[in-house]
């Protein structure tokens, strides 16, 4: 059994309001955001675990919506970076300028870069450089920004949703590993169904749209985290977590067949750390004061399937990492009480 | 939640002995079929018994582990979760419970209710279904009816083992009656009995490990074997001379030897011929002569010195004739020595002679009986053809073949190979009442063979009968000796009784060899 408590001047958080909250959150996403219910969750999910969100998706679906539409939600700062291949570190951090204090006086400033915000889109992350890619590690891992020796701490909760085109490949720098093991999960934007179009349509054409009501704060926001970490997982839940991750890996004796041909390397340690986290604000969100085996069979796809690195042969043969996952799945089942003839 | 759990740790138990039941007895099944068969190749007695034990002894097997097993609780509330689906919230309430240095607020309190409530709404049952897999099932009642039908379906092999259960009988009786005879032989005051008491003891120890008839044949041969090689080849004359020499002396006396044995009476003669008169001396001479020419063929060594001592008395040499009778005296105690050995040893071969003569009538018996039981008509018309070849030899012997000679006879002399099934009735009820001894039964008789007649190489008289029945017949040859018990009882006490007597056997072994062939001819 694992437990983890966070002592702050936190406004009283209970499991009962934690899915209350949860549920007028993804109620006053759902105003703008038509359809796409598993994707708010899970974007909600990560912002409940404090992780942060890859969404994957061709442009037009919304995605800087979901984020908008979240922030206003839950009433806390918003900053978009377009990454471009020209777009420098600086343009992401903050720097330094020269500023004049008004004495005739000039002196270096630290002016904030969008990073300083609790809710930042990482708009088509995949067009910047590696070396801008990279500013954003220390932040979303540390929480913290160091430019030009002094290290500045980010408001918390800290969110980062980056989003990649799947479609265009050409002028894009691919998330190196270490980035990408950093996102909690990797959200893919379906394309809407024709009613949900359609409703989209209407609604974006017409008179000015209903705009999402305050319901949580960022106090409450990071009550509802520290809660989330409390939510008991039994012990073989958190040895299923385990078990699902090591069977990624293709040297696993029990890696299914289609890991051992495809996969490179397996998700990482960091992978059940995540899993085992979404899958307790899964439950908080169902409202259940336990994690259950269906609550991480349910997250394994998000949360691995941007882990897991794979070979060309993969590509070549058209294997996808959702159909990894599912054989992992398969590989590892729900498990079973531990005697002949149980259930 | 607690009442559940613990039904549902019962349920466990009884989800895993049929689980496992499943799993194991067709295995166990596979293999229980594999000991039937095995039954019906080799007439072994423990096939169906240890399939029956097998299957049953897994049964239970698995009954008392079921029993014995443990369930913890978090195992129950693990099976509890799965087979109720209630996401886990038994396995994390028991866990809760069981997290040392307490629980955490407000998860712990959250997790047992909702635990508590949900336990309401169930049943054990519910928790854990059992399941009943079709194709074990199918595959386990296909080998029990294969492994039923083939422990009870008719087996040759029931015949065999009919058949070695008679002969063990057989074995067990005739060891028995030996072991007896070799305590009787021990008792009595003559040393040269007493050891072969402890041959025939030791006969009997070998006869209780036989396997079969065969080796107890060959164990009753090597015995008999043993016994005659003590016996010397000029026995009988031996006999003839020492108990002569002893009857003569007794009635008539040398002098100054009344009431004494011929070798005290010898050495009596020796001490008085210095105070014999010339008269007496030529007297005693004359019948020292006589003496030795009585002891001629059985005791030469004795007849010379006799001889001796009354050359040297005609010659008035009184000192030589007193050296040469005690030479005498010392001889014939040697004799009488040698002769009592020879006579246990001969009744040691006598007792086994018997004790194989009685085995073989008991397997002939037990072979016809075996037939006629287990296979009916049609193996009695097999067993008819050596019932008839019996019989055939029975009329040869001109001894009425129709009285004793069992069912083929009495019905149709002139066919009886043709009548099994009577043969069979017969030998069946002969078995029922003693083994391998009622009268009315056919018997192997070895005298009637044309091969290894043991008893007519020991030298004993009067196998006339038995020869005649092997020539005159010549069905004996193809069809075996087996004649009526009734038509050679009789010959076998009258060859018994008049060996006995002829060769003058002390009255207390003669009743030891009588009251024991008494013992295998009785009626049950």
């Amino acid at each position: 059994m694992t437990t983890a408590s966070e002592s702050h001047s936190l406004p009283e958080m209970t499991p009962d309001r934690y899915g209350e909250i949860a549920r007028s959150i993804e109620a006053e996403v759902g105003r703008v955001i038509v359809g796409q219910h598993e994707l708010v969750r899970h974007v909600l999910i990560c912002l409940l675990s404090e992780g942060h969100a890859l969404l994957e998706g061709v442009p037009g679906l919304g995605k800087t919506q979901l984020l908008k539409a979240l922030s206003s939600a839950v009433e806390l700062d918003f900053g978009r970076i377009q990454f471009t291949p020209d777009l420098m570190p600086a343009d992401i951090l903050g720097t330094q300028v020269l500023s004049d204090d008004g004495d005739g006086r000039r002196q270096f400033r630290f002016r904030p870069g969008p990073i300083f915000a609790n809710l930042v889109l990482a708009d088509e992350i995949n067009r910047a450089t590696p070396k801008t890619q990279s500013a954003l590690l220390e932040a979303m891992q540390e929480r913290t920004v160091t430019t030009a020796g002094e290290t500045r701490t980010l408001d918390r909760p800290f969110f980062v949703m980056a989003t990649q085109n799947p479609l265009e490949m050409e002028g894009t720098y691919p998330l190196p590993e270490a980035q990408l093991d950093r996102f909690l999960l990797k959200a893919v934007v379906p394309f809407p169904s024709p009613e949900d179009l359609v409703a989209v349509v209407e609604r974006t054409t017409g008179a000015q749209g209903e705009e999402p009501r305050a319901v949580a704060d960022g106090p409450t926001l990071r009550a509802m985290i520290a809660l989330g970490r409390d939510v008991p997982i039994v012990s073989h839940l958190v040895r299923h977590a385990v078990d699902l991750v090591i069977t990624s890996h293709p040297n696993n004796a029990e890696a299914p067949d289609l890991v051992r041909r495809y996969v490179r390397f397996g998700a990482s340690p960091r992978g059940a750390q995540s899993l085992v986290l979404a899958s307790k604000v899964m439950a908080l969100m169902d409202e259940r004061p336990n994690v259950s085996a269906d609550d991480l069979r349910a997250m394994a796809t998000p949360v691995l399937r941007h882990r897991l690195v794979f070979g060309y042969e993969a590509v070549a043969d058209g294997v996808s990492a959702d159909d990894v996952v599912a054989a992992i799945l398969d590989a590892v089942p729900n498990p079973p009480a531990g005697l002949r003839g149980a259930p | 939640m607690n009442e559940l759990l613990v039904a549902v740790a019962r349920r466990l138990r009884l989800a895993w002995g049929v689980a496992t039941v499943q799993i194991v007895v067709p295995t166990v099944l596979a293999l229980a079929v594999v000991v039937v068969l095995l039954g019906r190749l080799r007439p072994w007695a423990w096939p169906e018994p240890t399939a029956v034990v097998l299957v049953l002894g897994s049964l239970v097997v698995i009954a008392g582990v079921a029993l014995a097993i443990q369930i913890p609780r978090l195992l129950a509330a693990r099976a509890a979760d799965r087979g109720l689906q209630t996401n886990d919230a038994f396995a994390t309430a028991v866990e809760l419970e069981e997290l040392p240095g307490g629980t955490p607020e407000p998860f712990a309190s959250l997790v047992t209710d909702r635990a508590d409530r949900l336990a309401l709404g169930y049943r054990a049952n519910d928790a854990v279904p059992i399941v009943a897999h079709r194709r074990p099932l199918i595959l386990g009642t296909a080998l029990a009816v294969v492994a039923l039908g083939l422990g009870f379906a008719p087996n040759h092999q029931d015949e065999v083992r009919a058949r070695q259960a008679v002969e063990r009988a057989q074995i067990d009786k005739v060891a028995d009656a030996t072991r007896k005879l070799g305590e009787a032989f021990k008792k009595l005051p003559e040393k040269s009995a007493a050891e072969a008491g402890v041959k025939l003891e030791d006969l009997a120890r070998e006869l209780d490990t036989a396997k079969n008839l065969e080796a107890t044949k060959g164990a009753l041969d090597k015995a008999e074997s043993a016994f005659e090689s003590e016996i010397d080849p000029g026995f009988l004359a031996q006999k003839a001379a020492d108990r002569g020499l002893e009857r003569t002396l007794e009635s008539a006396p040398l002098p100054g030897g009344k009431g004494m044995n011929a070798e005290a009476q010898l050495a009596q003669a020796a001490a008085g011929l210095g105070a014999a008169t010339p008269e007496e001396q030529a007297e005693l001479a004359a019948r020292l002569e006589a003496l030795a020419a009585s002891q001629v063929v059985g005791n030469p060594e004795l007849s010379a010195a006799l001889s001796k001592a009354a050359s040297a008395l005609g010659a008035g040499n009184t000192a030589g004739a007193a050296s040469a009778l005690g030479e005498a005296a010392g001889l014939q105690q040697d004799a009488n020595v040698s002769v009592a050995s020879q006579e246990s040893a001969s009744a040691g071969a006598d007792a086994v002679a018997q004790a194989r003569s009685a085995l073989a009538a008991g397997n002939g018996n037990g072979q016809a009986q075996g037939k006629g039981q287990g296979k009916g008509q049609g193996k009695g018309q097999g067993q008819g053809e050596g019932q008839g070849s019996g019989q055939g030899k029975g009329q040869g012997q001109g001894k009425g073949g129709g009285a004793g000679g069992g069912g083929g006879g009495t019905n149709a002399p002139g066919g009886a190979g043709s009548k099994g099934g009577p043969t069979g009735k017969m030998n069946g009820t002969g078995n029922n009442a003693s083994v391998g001894l009622q009268e009315s039964t056919v018997i192997y008789e070895p005298g009637a063979s044309t091969n290894g007649d043991k008893l007519q190489t020991t030298g004993r008289p009067g196998g006339g009968s038995s020869e005649t029945v092997g020539k005159d017949a010549g069905l004996t040859r193809s069809g075996g000796s087996q004649v009526p018990l009734s038509e050679v009882l009789p010959r076998y006490k009258s060859s018994a009784t008049q060996a006995l007597d002829r060769m003058s056997v002390p009255p207390s072994l003669q009743s030891l060899v009588r009251s024991y062939f008494d013992s295998l001819t009785e009626k049950p």
